[in-house]
């Protein structure tokens, strides 16, 4: 998995390559820890996303909890693979997705 | 004795018989059944239907050739009903009147023609081949074969060999994953289904690594052995599915018996909690648990 970031003042684009599972997950609850901090715009590109699994989704559930506080956060780019799986556990019902 | 002592020694018994002239090839392998864990991934994949291909590793010189000349060793992994043919060069240089080599792409269509039970049927097959194109020709050079057929640990080669055994820690999830991706290539797996299957082991396994071998007592994680075994569902000669089985020794544990999580809470309340399964089950066709044996079993299926 790469993690790319694009910041500019309070907004940040971080976009997400390759398989975001149990192994890679935590490199990304990393790189959220270092770089949200006055973030009000988050947006996470999921151009280049393989796919997500529960370990994922952790990470997406506790970055958006923590932006709900401080401004918001968008998914963009979404695959059907992905959507599917934001679909079947209802994180879609909570998450701004764009198409 | 080790492998070099070995050649060492058979040096010596060629040089007695003045052989040394002559152009000796020499093969020798140890099979090593102990390296069966995940290390043994790393290079491929196993399967009773592919091709030979070249065993690419660099030829010393002939042996007896040179004294004291040093010869080097390798290593490569072999798999339940891996098949090693060799042969000299009298083969594939066998002419034909209108001096043509037999070559390698014919050897390659006998050998890839069908799958060998009986390695004496891969000689026999490829000598009445070359005897065919070489037809009345006469034979120069000596034309020698021998194959041989790695029958696995316990003497029985699968059919279509298809299981990993991994140490549980969390990152052998990629050998798994690389390994069942070999499969899945192999068998054209759609990519909607073969992403489902990787999110399913990524779901299971890390399961199993987290809490399959907790010490009860002391609540301590613990490494132990997983197994996943892959089949596939065939109608005739298509595949239409797979069957995964994920099997560890760890603490007894049906998945299965949790309620689904609740899918429609507001954020605030919303866990993680039991979401693996929840996409496994959904995203599969089926999905069984089995404790048998001192096993957890988990078969999941996926037809495409």
């Amino acid at each position: 998995m790469e993690i790319i970031k694009k910041g500019d003042g309070n907004n940040l684009t971080v976009e997400i390559q390759g398989r975001l599972d149990t192994v890679t997950a935590p490199e990304l609850e990393v790189a959220f820890a270092e770089s949200l901090e006055s973030i009000e715009n988050l947006v996470l590109d999921f151009t280049n996303l393989e796919y997500i699994s529960s370990a994922g989704l952790r990470v997406l559930l506790s970055t958006q909890k923590i932006m709900s506080k401080q401004g918001n956060m968008t998914l963009k780019n979404v695959n059907d693979e992905v959507m599917d799986v934001l679909e079947i556990t209802g994180f879609s019902s909570f998450l701004t997705i764009e198409w | 004795m080790n492998i070099q002592e070995l050649r060492h020694n058979i040096e010596k018994e060629i040089r007695k018989y003045g052989l040394d002239r002559k152009m000796v090839s020499y093969f020798s392998i140890i099979v090593d059944e102990l390296l069966k864990r995940a290390e043994r991934v790393n290079d491929g994949f196993p399967g009773s239907n592919c091709n030979f291909e070249y065993l690419h590793t660099k030829p010393d010189f002939v042996l007896a050739g040179v004294e004291d000349m040093k010869y080097k060793t390798t290593a490569f992994n072999m798999y339940p009903g891996d098949i090693i043919y060799l042969y000299t060069d009298g083969v594939t240089e066998a002419t034909n009147a209108n001096c043509e080599l037999y070559g390698e792409n014919r050897l390659a269509e006998i050998l890839n023609a069908r799958n060998f039970d009986e390695m004496e049927d891969i000689c026999t097959e490829v000598k009445i081949s070359i005897n065919e194109f070489v037809d009345d020709a006469p034979q120069f050079d000596d034309i020698t074969m021998l194959a041989f057929k790695y029958l696995g640990p316990d003497g029985q080669a699968e059919k279509a060999p298809s299981s990993i055994t991994v140490s549980t820690t969390t990152e052998h999830v990629e050998y798994v994953t690389e390994f069942v991706e070999g499969i899945m290539s192999k068998y054209s797996v759609p990519d909607k289904a073969a992403v489902q299957i990787n999110i399913a082991i990524d779901e299971i396994y890390s399961n199993i690594a987290k809490f399959a071998y907790v010490n009860q007592e002391t609540g301590q994680e613990q490494v132990g052995d997983a197994t996943i075994t892959v089949n596939p569902i065939k109608e005739g000669d298509e595949v239409k599915g797979l069957v995964l089985e994920f099997k560890d020794s760890g603490n007894p544990y049906n998945p299965l018996t949790n309620e689904d999580p609740l899918t429609n809470l507001p954020l605030e309340e919303r866990d993680i909690g039991g979401l693996g399964l929840l996409i496994v089950k959904k995203q599969m066709d089926d999905v069984q648990y089995e404790y048998k044996d001192g096993f957890n079993l988990l078969t999941i299926t996926k037809l495409f």
